[in-house]
């Protein structure tokens, strides 16, 4: 073996381990920061994507705003000369025949009809789901419930045969079931806002016992 | 008197003791720059399995038609109220914190958000990741 090739070959192999090692960290740090890069664009990507989920919930929501300002505008220009005088006269006394119902069989009867009264009214109104759709007034059922048919055929028979089958649920909804006056209010209330609305007229409890008179 | 001057052609312990010592240095020094860069990949193969982790959640999370029908997938119930939260545990000791919960609710519909913090076995945090769905009303 020659002179100083244990050296040399040390020197080499010393050489060449330093040379990998520093290949090796310097390639592990290039995909560290690679991995980081990716991990950043993978933030920035779905916090744009957030911003395109808010964007679209926003969409939807004045899509939706601005077709039931539309449904209503049409259905008002559409029913604004007969919904509100039919209806308004129809509702009325009807509401008042209900309320007024001689006490016969107690105070807790006359409450019992007035309350299935409200109660197929707002069944009425959220079943109706567009145009063109009808509905029928189980009068069988609601005479079981009541326990006479004096209400189902002055009562029921009146009211949806003024009630057209065509008003459009949204509209309806809106201001008697969805209306901005909290849930607690009472029936009463609630159809006196409606009636309000439909006959653009403001309307006052009056003193002659009837619930509701024009103002 | 003639004196004859031994002279060793071998090495010396002194010479020995210097070259293992050198040597000693250069393999410490080269073995550092191994660890650093086992070290690295080690922190390179978590983020990028937190990373690829994160984004697979967010997604099966985005293509779900309802809120917390990804639960079913991650072993768990849909809760009847309120947040879901799970931690579920991956490979190479991580673990991710998954929470999904309504972000904010519209007339039209709700924006739910699903929050994914990748964690160490540790608690320490990895990686972060916030993805939102909208979810509107059955109409």
């Amino acid at each position: 073996m020659a002179k100083g090739f244990s050296f040399v070959l040390v020197t080499v192999v010393m050489i060449v381990m330093m040379v990998f090692g520093l290949l090796s960290l310097s390639t592990a740090g290039a995909d560290f920061r690679l991995s980081q890069k990716n991990a950043q664009a993978q933030t920035i990507y779905y916090g744009l994507d957030n911003s395109g989920e808010r964007l679209r919930a926003e969409s939807e929501a004045a899509i939706d705003f601005a077709a039931a300002q539309a449904d209503d505008f049409m259905v008002q220009k559409k029913y604004y000369n007969v919904l509100p005088v039919n209806f308004f006269s129809c509702l009325l006394p009807l509401v008042n025949q209900v309320k007024e119902t001689p006490d016969t069989t107690g105070a807790a009867y006359a409450q019992l009809k007035r309350g299935v009264f409200f109660f197929y009214l707002e069944s009425k109104l959220a079943s109706i789901k567009g145009y063109g759709v009808s509905y029928k007034v189980d009068t069988a059922a609601l005479a079981t419930v009541i326990g006479g048919t004096n209400v189902k055929e002055t009562v029921i028979a009146s009211l949806y045969s003024t009630i057209t089958s065509s008003i459009n649920s949204r509209y309806i909804l809106n201001i008697l079931l969805q209306c901005p006056y909290g849930e607690n209010v009472t029936p009463d209330f609630k159809v006196k806002k409606w009636a309000e609305a439909v006959s653009g007229n403001d309307i006052v409890e009056g003193s002659n016992n009837n619930l509701w008179s024009r103002k | 008197m003639r004196t004859t001057r031994y002279q060793s052609r071998d090495f010396g312990v002194l010479e020995i003791i210097i070259s293992v010592a050198i040597l000693a240095a250069f393999s410490v020094f080269v073995l550092k720059l191994f660890v650093s860069a086992s070290t690295d990949e080690k922190k390179v193969k978590q983020l990028d399995l937190a990373t690829n982790s994160a984004v697979t959640y967010i997604e099966q999370f985005k293509s779900s038609s309802s809120p917390y029908e990804i639960c079913s997938t991650l072993g768990a119930a849909a809760p009847t109220s309120g947040s879901f939260k799970k931690t579920i545990f991956i490979d190479e000791g991580i673990q991710a914190v998954i929470e999904i919960s309504e972000d904010s609710q519209n007339a039209a519909g709700s924006i739910y958000s699903m929050n994914i913090d990748m964690q160490k076995a540790t608690g320490e945090s990895v990686y972060k990741l916030n993805g939102l769905k909208y979810f509107g009303r059955v109409k």
